[in-house]
């Protein structure tokens, strides 16, 4: 609806009140953009220092890095470490829960898993340790979320320590 | 489904942070604001598009697109303030010859923009300009002094 009204010799809807509204909204904005930016540089919204998240077994034997703040279709990855005093004739059993693995597009393990078995509500991939009996292993699941919102999740070994960890997953 | 709710969440989102940018942001285009828009185009394709490169979702999310364009016009043409909402209002910058700084700063127009339209009427210096207006697409409209 176009209202005219008359400013001098012009016939022009100028709305000076709206205006002037409209001028502090967008400053208000600029402010929220800029916060927008710089909450995603720290992280808030995907990679970064505030996104960056890790928890451990009381023991210490297992520690799983992981992404607090994750955004779905976007390629991202957890991290577990296994001490050598988890691993357990030559061999380490990782399971990740089933809901989990429901909500992610797994794309690659490394190192790749010797074996690969369904359990109870979860799958258990099998590493081989390497020759030297105490040496760690580090494993690395590679993935992209599928479904947004926020989400916990559990990972852990067989007959050994479960971490559980949440993530909040943006559309 | 998918692809029309996330048509309306784009458009939403662009439209929101086009008014908030404000209405000289990419109006005078330049080479490279059509650069940014450009980019800005890339940018909104892959979230809206998803992995759906069926043509049936490019048709679905176009008609949403523009549906939604009608729906908002029709809806401007109705009611004011939702026409305001979306399309802002004019601004007079120089009134009867007066250079009205206050609102040329708050809109981020300086002289040089309102004498660059000026030149376009063919007028060579501000006292010429009677009235400028920052019109509600962006750009600046001038009315020369009667002569004499």
């Amino acid at each position: 609806m176009a209202d005219v009204g008359r400013t001098g010799d012009l016939e022009i809807g100028q709305a000076l009140d709206f205006q002037r509204r409209q001028w502090f909204i967008q400053r208000v904005g600029w402010v929220a953009m800029a916060l927008v930016i710089l909450s995603a540089l720290a992280g808030l919204m995907g990679a970064g220092p505030l996104s960056h998240a890790s928890v451990g077994s009381p023991e210490g034997d297992l520690r799983l890095m992981y992404p607090r703040f994750d955004r779905r279709h976007a390629p991202t990855e957890v991290r577990l470490e296994i001490a050598g005093d988890a691993i357990r004739e030559g061999e380490v059993q990782v399971w990740l829960d089933q809901a989990f693995l429901d909500r992610i597009e797994l794309e690659q393990i490394i190192p790749e898993p010797e074996e690969v078995f369904t359990g109870p509500d979860r799958e258990v991939y099998v590493f081989r340790a390497g020759s030297d009996p105490g040496q760690p292993i580090d494993v690395t699941f590679q993935f992209q979320q599928d479904a947004f919102g926020v989400h916990s999740a559990r990972v852990g070994l067989v007959d050994g320590p479960q971490l559980a960890f949440w993530q909040v997953v943006y559309p | 489904m998918d692809s029309i709710v996330r048509a309306v969440v784009v458009y939403a989102v662009l439209l929101l942070l086009f008014r908030i940018a404000g209405k000289r942001s990419l109006a005078e285009i330049t080479t490279f604001d059509f650069v940014l828009l450009l980019i800005i185009a890339e940018a909104t394709q892959q979230a809206m598009i998803d992995n759906d490169n069926s043509m049936t979702n490019a048709f679905l999310v176009i008609t949403t697109l523009l549906g939604l364009d009608v729906g908002l016009s029709v809806l401007g043409q109705r009611s004011r303030i939702v026409d305001r909402l979306i399309n802002d209002v004019p601004l007079v910058l120089v009134e009867d010859g007066r250079v009205l700084k206050d609102r040329m700063t708050k809109s981020r127009v300086d002289e040089t923009d309102i004498l660059q339209s000026a030149r376009q009427e063919g007028l060579e210096r501000m006292d010429q300009v009677k009235y400028a207006v920052l019109e509600r697409s962006g750009g600046i409209s001038i009315i020369p002094k009667e002569a004499g």
